[in-house]
């Protein structure tokens, strides 16, 4: 038995050993688009007056236009929209605490965030790794799961030189392309590469998802702030092949979700010549169309 | 919990720390841990339906009890039949309630009755086909007196339950498995370290092999319609390559956790694509099933005995029961009758046991006949699996017509050279490893302790770096 565990322990000690070296070598490029998140932060913390606050993946830097809404509402605007592997419950998690009296907080999220993604993904270890002060968010056990997968990830990506590239954006975005109201303002109509999808997905709502937006509100509105959701946009060709699905979505989240909804999904599925580079991405006529459908239905509700 | 989780990688080491340093003194305290850990391992999914397992071991423990205190026959095949009405009652009634109502439902339609079909929101509870034959078996070998009842509840209760085979097998036999639970294990460590190999050969399997293939397999069954002949049938090779990693991976963790708690289990897998001949491929796939249904169903039938009429029916017999076993869907069955006509000419022939040793023993490469035979065989495996991966037969038969189409003849457009690469490798180390239990078994002689820990870290780099994103193990649905 000595021998066994001994031989047990030395192995994992030279595997540990190894993987901290790795893990901690920080190679994280300065603009990396995840450094956005600190930026964010601060444009949450240090903004005066009422605001909007728009709380989601990255659906929102690649399909909102923030000036537009603060232009027609009055309201300054914070889209604190990044990346979906981060999850839905990180985000809820992040800004509740910054929320004022009076502030309208605008839930947008992909289809996925109420699937597989409401916890993250692995990339949440990516996040932890380069920002650790950011654990404060994480109250779930199965984040924990997902962070602990992606840190044993960490060494091979450092290998395949994908530690912090974004599917399906190859590496290519920037933290330095947000503007200050924290949308991503690259050339998003020249660099267009979607392609339009034909895949058949499955909609399992996770059954923690609503009722964590629920809870959500419901803290809020005890501050004295406002919340809506609004559906993420949706490019023509993936909700036609998957209509039923995408119907019985919207269903159970407008049976079940307890803040205001901004519309219908149908309200915001585009053609898929307006999307950017994924079926969560617009680009710019595609943002800007998005945008709009979004004031007007917010301005049926304030 | 499942083998590949965090959860599990927690919870067998402090299983194991309990077991050979808190309760070693004592083979009740040993058995105690196992059993709660045990039932710890099952709960862990819905604890509702540990009560169906306290239930079926209450049940064919006092059924042991009650057969070794009589000799009446009457009241000894009284006694089985309560443990075969309770075990196969549950299997029933969670497996197969649905599937009965809704086919009596369309039978009666077609028969220009239409009724409707009454349709339970019934959860299946995973494992339920593996625990309840386990128990059965004992039940009908106590029954028919080749292993004695067993007075200690505390055994029986752990072996009922066993974690590391309680929910998809192997299917242990009393015989092999109860005795164990009897006698003082001790801690050798070639077994420990030989079961540690095993696990990782089980996770690699499952977490590398199967769940890779899984994500092309997913994709282009959802969408047979969209896709050509060739990748339709990359789909259907994929897809033999992940039922066959997913599970015999899943075996292999089994038999290596085991292995740790100083457990012998019996093979389940034994290299079964490198079968010469489909009777070869069932004594090499699944054998802990096929084994059982051979003991406890074509045996009992009559076996290969008697006339030609009573060989076909008893051959189509135990291929649509297992079947049948798999699922509650026509699919399963179809792909049950498709084996027994693949069986049934060899068995006929007296062919069925011609090849029994092990393919092209000794030698690096087989000669052309017996590639051809493997080929063949793999081949008409890969047809069968296409209705036992499809949704309804419907499918099945349009996924066949449409993978011999003249697209057959095209490049596949889904798949990666990643997972080709991994899948040849896998199989050409099994191709080598072929007379071993398993990939990992070494002779530390001519393999050094630095190339072995190599091999190791590889493959946790694999695990790690290489994983797809499947987690559940296919054979928990049945």
């Amino acid at each position: 038995m000595r021998l066994f565990l001994m031989n047990i322990l030395v192995f994992i000690s030279i595997y540990m050993f190894v993987f901290v070296v790795i893990v901690f070598k920080d190679i994280t490029p300065e603009n990396h688009y995840l450094r956005a998140i600190e930026d964010k932060t601060r444009l949450v913390q240090t903004i005066k007056g009422q605001k909007i606050l728009l709380i989601g993946d990255s659906n929102l830097p690649f399909g909102i236009d923030s000036k537009l809404i603060e232009d027609s509402t009055g309201y300054n605007v914070v889209n604190t929209g990044l990346f979906a592997g981060m999850g839905l419950q990180f985000y809820l998690n992040q800004f509740k605490e910054n929320i004022k009296a009076n502030d309208l907080v605008i839930i947008s999220v992909g289809y996925n965030q109420f699937t597989d993604r409401f916890y993250g993904s692995k990339k949440l270890a990516f996040v932890l790794k380069t920002y650790p002060h950011y654990l404060k968010y994480i109250s779930d056990y199965a984040q924990i799961k997902n962070i602990l997968k992606g840190f044993l990830n960490i060494p091979l990506s450092y290998i395949k030189k994908t530690t912090f590239k974004f599917e399906p954006g190859a590496g290519k975005y920037s933290s330095d392309n947000f503007n200050h109201y924290g949308d991503y303002i690259d050339n998003l109509s020249q660099n267009s590469t979607f392609k339009g999808t034909t895949k058949s997905i499955k909609l399992e709502i996770n059954k923690k998802a609503i009722p964590a937006i629920n809870s959500f509100s419901q803290y809020i509105e005890s501050k004295g702030a406002k919340c809506y959701f609004s559906f993420s946009p949706l490019p023509k060709s993936l909700y036609q092949i998957n209509r039923t699905e995408f119907d019985m979505y919207e269903k159970q989240i407008q049976a079940q979700l307890s803040v205001p909804i901004l519309g219908e999904l149908h309200n915001y599925v585009f053609e898929d010549s307006l999307f950017y580079d994924s079926k969560l991405h617009l680009n710019n006529i595609g943002k800007n169309k998005r945008t709009v459908i979004f004031i007007k239905k917010l301005k049926e509700h304030i | 919990m499942l083998f590949n989780s965090i959860e599990f990688a927690i919870f067998l080491p402090i299983v194991f720390f309990l077991y050979w340093f808190v309760t070693n003194k004592n083979i009740k305290a040993q058995n105690s841990l196992l059993l709660t850990a045990s039932y710890v391992f099952y709960g862990w999914w819905d604890w509702r339906f540990l009560s169906l397992i306290v239930i079926s071991s209450f049940v064919d423990y006092f059924v042991g009890i009650g057969l070794s205190k009589t000799n009446k026959d009457r009241k000894r095949k009284l006694l089985l039949l309560t443990s075969i009405f309770v075990n196969l009652g549950f299997l029933g009634f969670f497996k197969y309630f649905n599937f009965f109502s809704e086919s009596f439902a369309e039978a009666f339609t077609l028969l220009g009755k239409p009724i409707n079909a009454t349709r339970l929101n019934i959860i299946l509870p995973i494992g339920i086909s593996f625990y309840t034959f386990q128990t059965l078996s004992y039940s009908i070998d106590v029954y028919k007196r080749k292993t004695a009842s067993t007075k200690d509840i505390l055994a029986f209760f752990s072996f009922v339950s066993f974690f590391p085979q309680l929910v998809a097998g192997p299917i242990e036999r009393a015989k092999n498995l109860l005795p164990q639970f009897y006698t003082k294990r001790t801690f050798e460590y070639e077994k420990a370290v030989d079961g540690m190999r095993q696990i990782l050969v089980g996770l690699f399997k499952k977490i590398v092999i199967a769940d890779n293939c899984a994500i092309y397999v997913n994709d282009i069954f959802s969408n047979y319609t969209d896709y050509s002949g060739s990748t339709l049938l990359l789909g259907a090779i994929f897809f033999s390559i992940q039922i066959y990693s997913d599970f015999s991976g899943y075996s292999d963790i089994a038999i290596g956790t085991s292995r740790l708690f100083g457990f012998n289990l019996m093979r389940n897998f034994a290299f079964p694509y490198f079968s010469r001949d489909i009777a070869e491929f069932w004594r090499r796939w699944h054998i802990s099933l096929s084994t059982w249904f051979r003991d406890y169903v074509y045996i009992p039938l009559g076996g290969s005995k008697g006339d030609t009429w009573m060989k076909i029916r008893n051959t189509f017999v135990i291929f649509l029961v297992s079947g049948f076993w798999h699922g509650a869907n026509w699919t399963f069955v179809v792909w049950g009758f498709i084996n027994a006509c693949y069986f049934l000419p060899l068995m006929l022939l007296k062919q069925n046991r011609k090849n029994t040793d092990i393919v092209a023993a000794g030698k690096l490469l087989p000669n052309v006949k017996e590639l051809f035979q493997i080929g063949t065989t793999y081949f008409l495996t890969i047809l069968a699996w296409i209705f036992f991966r499809a949704e309804t037969i419907n499918q099945a038969i349009n996924y066949l017509r449409n993978v011999f189409s003249m697209s057959l003849f095209s490049m596949p457009e889904n798949g990666s050279i990643k997972v080709i690469l991994l899948v040849t490798v896998f199989f050409l180390i099994e191709w080598i490893q072929r007379d071993k239990q398993h990939i990992l078994q070494f002779d530390k002689l001519t393999c050094p302790k630095i190339i072995r820990w190599g091999i190791y870290y590889g493959i946790i780099f694999l695990i790690i770096g290489f994983g797809g994103n499947q987690e559940e193990f296919i054979y928990f649905q049945f």
